[in-house]
């Protein structure tokens, strides 16, 4: 766990890849990916099951570690229309009985498109934005933000270099009004951004956070771009 | 050309004086390669085209078909009849007078030669060379005449056959298979080519005479599509006259899909396809009764697909083919290789003891030459790659009229090229490059230009390394270490490429210790020491994809696929357990899939293991393939022309604004936009030199130990080539100041700097082996001694730096150097995990997890994609059984970190002497360690560049005062 400040506000960075804002006793997690794999069998693509049932179990995991009242989903819960067979929405079924008191709420992301039955599930949709004041919580993160905004969608991921290896793992990323949450999902890629003085960048690494300290500025790097 | 669905004709425009329109015609058969008993040929006028179909190349609204212009010229009518047009052409390729007649209606179009002579259709054959059939196609004693007919086409042309030419069509005609080598440009086409001709000359079934063009008879293999398109033209050669109705055929990825629907409806005699092709024909199932005419299989350039996993694809088919046709006979051809014999084992599978290898001893002799620096450096360094040689190498492109200049990198073709043009401005337009990242477009248009003489000089890399009958230049160069004998040679076969004639490199080096690699290149060559390579075995990921393939071609039975797997020399050590794994994987996803019945990709009908949907089949077909391609951006212009592609790790550290050169241009990065970067041309003259990764090669096992041989005859005082002669004053300095270590000593340095403690070792056996034996030292040593330890490798030895001291007794090197537990430690001190997880980008592709584009969309569904990292991940969390995650670490262990060469090397070095010198300061062999080691720290290349030369002075001086 890492605390920080930002937008003044607590907020914790969780090694499950998730954020918990005490004072809303509020879980945040995007893009889960739920279904991924059997997305793929479904194409044909030999993948091996296991990734919806991890990542519940994780996200079980910090909802009875920070005792979470609410879960809020950044988007992509599922991943595709093909990928919600019935063992899949059984599993989510049985994950959401064991945790009855929670409430939660999705925001639509790209995705989510899948006709999934959220009422059953006991997820509200919230529509594309969250307001919850000071914060402000959506999938895709907008072009420019005057207002502190937390959002997913881009999957970031970071580079560390030690001696001639590195690591590239999924990370957390604040701006000044941005906040990036990773991909929950462990059947999920990342984009690699690349960390500017002023901005933090927290790496999920096998369990463990990371921050790592951005380079002194070399003029016109790229900034991480927001799809 | 217009090709339809019905298939291809020709079309003739003219212009017509006071006419707008163009007078047309349709042509039965393509005039500019029409052999000579073609013509006349059959002509049909139809309605006038507008002229801008003279410039128009493609698609024809309304699904009309494609076309392409193949002839432009200017033309002009003589004498203009409404029976009879004269017309003189004079085009590109095509150009003389010739006859439309009637002008009208159905007709001719003729040659008014060959319209006079009135002899509308002729073989060519003179009536005399034509064996009388016999029935002697098989036999096994086989009278000399039968080779007649092509003795006769070659005398002709007023050549003669080489004995090995004669002994392959003998050894072809008996039925017997084999592989024959020869160096470039020999003839080796020839020598397999004319087999098949001469045994249908030779029968009574009409396959030369009668009408119609036979069925499928001869499959030629080659390793890349920009050769097949040569391939086809030198087989159709000698067509016109000895089997006019013989026709060849290319099928490859680029093939449209016209052409590919005529192919379903009817195969060419003669089809030219690579190995990925042939994959695709195999997960047919109506191929096997279209290839019942089949009698062999040539495989072109096989020296290129032994050691790769494109071989493994071409001998699963070859054991696919051999099964459904037992008499089938397959022959290779194949460069210069040490391991000529296993070639054609691999080639031949489990029928190799009846194989037949060829081999040319011609008097096509190579000579390797070098320019040699006025000055040596006493502590060389690489960097400054051979620049300072630059004025006499464009003496030597301005002497000549043709050049090849090869480098080793596309980094430094790019540097070359902008220096040459630095150099000689008025060289622009005449000077191009070539290198495999570049478009292919450009790549094409550049070959073109060189055939057609109108280029002076073509910087290049790799990428040019192959090609059938490729335009001899008058000269080639090589810039730089040549890394390897074999490839050295391939190179210079690029000159004087016709049989006798006399190749030869200029080797041009970049510091002065590639001197004694030139030296050392040529005397192995004298010896005909020659690099092996090693074909793969066991690879899973293609077996998977090929019983996928034949699922989808008519299925299989489990047990009879097996045993034929098994002849293949890649599996022949299959076991039943690896079988019924792949089987498993391919049919159902492996047992962790077990649970979902819903997905599966090969279905058991009746015994028999099919493909469970056509869909499944189509989408396979798009991924067969097992070259893999990095990810690479598209390099285009802001109006859309493409310049190449180039590897995303380089454009990742670039930012909108910056300038770097690329195609020979400097380029101001616009933005990156989806998978394309999108430039500007720029106006400063320099910029960053992109480096593509993969393009290192190591020294090869033996150029290493040829360099070792020049160093230990330097040591007893021989300087026997003019390399050898100049680089001399150097090795004396390294006697005095070390020493130079024979051939049965393993020469480890000790200096102090303040940096730290240094020891230098020298094994030259070549960069990877160096790599990974200095990280096996590193991690054997911080075992004993905790601390903290900087290594850097080059292709003659390595350097370890500590802060700390470093062993200086012989028992602790002993130890350190132990090939004991090499497997374990290497394991434990390379990040070996991490390896596992990048090479498994190819073998997720070739097992099918990365799913190809579909035609119209680039790339698949936006949902269906993943790396290839991520299924690796995703793999060892849910399925960590998957042998794939196996043959992973073992691919990395075996050609990443060379454990083999590595072991092998230990080995040979625990029966070296020691010799421990402390040299005080960095002796002339130690000192590019350092220079390499400083590169990497990445400072800026002006502040690394002075501060090498400085050190370098300062040694020499120090040298000097010594002396």
């Amino acid at each position: 766990m890492l605390a920080l400040e930002w937008a003044g506000e607590a907020l914790e960075l969780l090694p499950e890849r998730a954020l918990y804002w005490p004072r809303r006793a509020a879980l945040l997690v995007s893009d889960v990916h739920v279904g991924k794999s059997a997305a793929f069998r479904a194409a044909g693509v030999p993948v091996p099951a296991g990734d919806t049932q991890s990542d519940l179990a994780r996200l079980s995991a910090a909802l009875r570690r920070t005792g979470a009242r609410k879960l809020l989903l950044l988007g992509d819960l599922f991943h595709a229309r093909s990928g919600c067979d019935g063992a899949t929405l059984e599993a989510l079924a049985a994950w959401r009985g064991d945790h009855a008191t929670v409430e939660i709420v999705l925001i639509e992301g790209n995705h989510d498109a899948v006709d999934a039955p959220l009422g059953a599930l006991g997820i509200a949709s919230a529509g594309e934005v969250l307001d919850l004041t000071p914060l402000r919580l959506m999938h895709a993160p907008p072009e420019t933000c005057r207002r502190p905004t937390v959002a997913g969608h881009v999957h970031p991921a970071a580079v560390v270099r030690a001696g001639k290896e590195s690591v590239r793992a999924p990370c957390f990323w604040f701006g000044r009004n941005l906040a990036l949450l990773p991909a929950f999902g462990v059947f999920t890629g990342g984009r690699s951004i690349r960390a500017r003085p002023g901005e933090r960048v927290v790496l999920v690494n096998q369990g463990e956070l990371v921050e790592i300290t951005p380079r002194p500025a070399r003029s016109g790097r790229s900034a991480p771009r927001a799809r | 050309m217009h090709e339809t669905a019905e298939g291809a004709h020709w079309d003739l425009l003219l212009p017509v004086a006071g006419q707008t329109s163009l007078a047309t015609w349709r042509l039965a058969a393509n005039p500019v390669d029409a052999p000579a008993c073609d013509w006349p040929i059959a002509a049909q006028r139809i309605a006038d085209h507008r002229p801008l179909y003279l410039e128009y190349e493609g698609e024809i609204s309304g699904g009309r078909g494609r076309v392409r212009r193949i002839d432009r010229g200017s033309a002009s009518v003589r004498r203009h009849s409404s029976d009879r047009w004269r017309v003189r052409l004079v085009g590109e390729t095509l150009s003389g007078e010739f006859v439309l007649s009637p002008a009208h209606g159905a007709g001719t179009f003729a040659r008014l030669d060959s319209a006079k002579r009135g002899r509308p259709r002729s073989t060519g054959v003179e009536p005399g060379a034509v064996v009388e059939p016999a029935g002697a196609s098989a036999g096994a004693s086989f009278a000399g005449d039968a080779l007649r007919p092509v003795e006769a086409w070659f005398t002709r042309r007023g050549w003669r056959p080489f004995e090995f030419q004669r002994a392959a069509w003998r050894a072809y005609l008996a039925g017997e298979s084999g592989l024959i080598h020869a160096p470039t440009g020999v003839g080796k086409t020839l020598a397999v080519w004319m087999g098949p001709l001469l045994e249908a000359l030779a029968s009574t079934d009409g396959a030369v005479r009668g009408r119609g063009a036979p069925g499928l008879r001869v499959l030629w293999i080659t390793p890349l599509r920009a050769l097949a398109r040569d391939s086809v033209a030198a087989l159709q050669e000698p067509l016109a006259e000895l089997a006019p109705r013989w026709t060849v055929e290319l099928r490859t990825g680029d093939t449209s899909s016209t052409v590919r629907r005529r192919q379903r409806e009817r195969l060419p005699t003669a089809l030219v396809t690579t190995p990925e092709s042939l994959s695709v024909l195999l997960s047919h199932a109506d191929t096997r009764g279209r290839f019942a005419d089949l009698r062999c299989v040539f495989v072109d350039e096989w020296h290129e697909l032994l050691g790769t996993k494109r071989g493994v694809q071409t001998e699963l088919g070859l054991a696919r083919l051999r099964s459904w046709l037992p008499e089938l006979r397959t022959w290779g051809l194949s460069a210069t290789l040490g391991n000529l014999g296993e070639a054609m084992q691999v080639l031949l599978g489990a029928h190799a003891g009846a194989g037949r290898l060829l081999s040319a001893d011609l008097p096509k002799t190579s000579e390797i030459l070098t320019l040699i620096p006025d000055e040596i450096e006493s502590y060389p360094w690489s960097g400054h790659i051979g620049l300072r040689l630059l004025s006499q190498v464009v003496e030597s492109i301005e002497a000549a009229r043709s050049t090849l200049l090869f480098t080793n990198t596309r980094s430094q073709a790019e540097i070359w090229f902008q220096a040459l043009l630095r150099a000689r401005p008025d060289w622009l337009g005449s000077v191009a490059l070539h290198h495999g990242s570049l478009d292919r477009k450009i790549r094409d248009q550049v070959e073109r230009r060189l055939a057609a003489g109108a280029l002076r000089c073509v910087v290049c890399t790799s990428s040019l390394d192959l090609g059938v009958d490729f335009t001899p230049v008058d000269q080639v160069f090589q810039i730089g270490s040549p890394k390897g004998i074999a490839r050295l040679l391939q190179r210079a076969g690029r000159s004087g490429h016709q049989p006798g004639a006399r190749s030869r490199v200029v080797c041009v080096p970049a510091h002065a210790f590639e001197l004694v690699e030139f030296a050392a290149a040529r005397q192995a060559w004298q010896e005909r020491a020659v690099e092996a390579r090693t074909p793969v075995v066991r690879a899973l990921d293609v077996l998977a994809q090929h019983l996928v393939t034949v699922g989808a071609g008519g299925g299989f039975e489990a047990e009879a696929l097996r045993d034929e797997v098994r002849t293949t020399h890649a599996y022949r050590e299959l076991t039943d357990a690896e079988w019924d794994w792949a089987l498993e994987f391919a049919a159902s996803g492996g047992p962790t899939l077990r649970a979902y019945p819903q997905y599966a990709r090969l279905v058991l009908r009746e015994g028999r293991y099919e493909i469970a949907t056509p869909r499944l089949a189509a989408q396979h077909r798009l991924g067969i393939g097992t070259i893999s391609s990095d990810a690479s951006l598209k390099v285009a212009y802001v109006t859309g022309r493409a310049l190449g592609t180039i590897e995303e790790s380089f454009i990742g550290r670039l930012a909108p604004g910056d300038v770097f050169v690329f195609a020979g241009r400097t380029l101001r990065l616009v933005r990156v936009c989806g998978m394309t970067v999108v430039v500007r041309p720029a106006r400063e003259t320099s910029g960053v030199v992109p480096r593509w990764n993969g393009a290192r090669f190591p020294l090869s096992t033996r150029l290493a130990e040829a360099v070792r041989r020049q160093l230990s005859a330097a040591r007893e005082g021989r300087y026997e080539s003019s390399e050898m002669q100049a680089v001399q004053a150097l090795l004396e300095l390294q006697r005095r100041q070390s020493c130079l270590p024979a051939p049965d000593e393993l020469l480890i340095e000790r200096a102090e700097s303040r940096d730290g403690a240094h020891a230098f070792l020298f094994p030259f056996e070549g960069r990877l082996v160096h790599e990974g034996l200095a990280g096996l030292l590193a991690w054997r040593w911080t075992q004993r001694q905790p601390c903290s330890l900087h290594v850097t490798a080059t292709d003659y030895g390595l350097e370890l730096l500590s802060a700390q001291p470093l062993p200086e007794d012989e028992a602790t090197w002993r130890a350190l150097l132990t090939p004991e537990g090499l497997a374990d430690d290497l394991l434990a001190c390379l990040n070996a995990g991490q390896l596992a997880r990048r090479q498994f980008r190819d073998i997720a592709r070739i097992a099918g997890l990365i799913l190809p584009g579909y035609p119209g969309a680039p790339r698949p569904a936006r949902q269906l994609q993943a790396s290839s990292e991520l299924f690796f991940d995703v793999f060892a969390q849910f399925d960590a059984g998957n042998l794939l995650l196996e043959q992973a670490r073992r691919e990395v262990m075996e050609q990443q970190l060379e454990v083999t060469r590595l072991r092998d090397a230990l080995v040979r070095l625990a029966g070296c002497r020691l010799r421990l010198v402390a040299t005080g300061r960095f002796s002339p062999l130690a000192f590019p360690l350092w220079a390499e080691r400083l590169r990497a720290q990445q400072l800026s290349s002006e502040k690394w560049s002075d501060r090498v030369r400085r050190m370098s002075a300062q040694l020499t001086r120090q040298a000097e005062r010594e002396a």
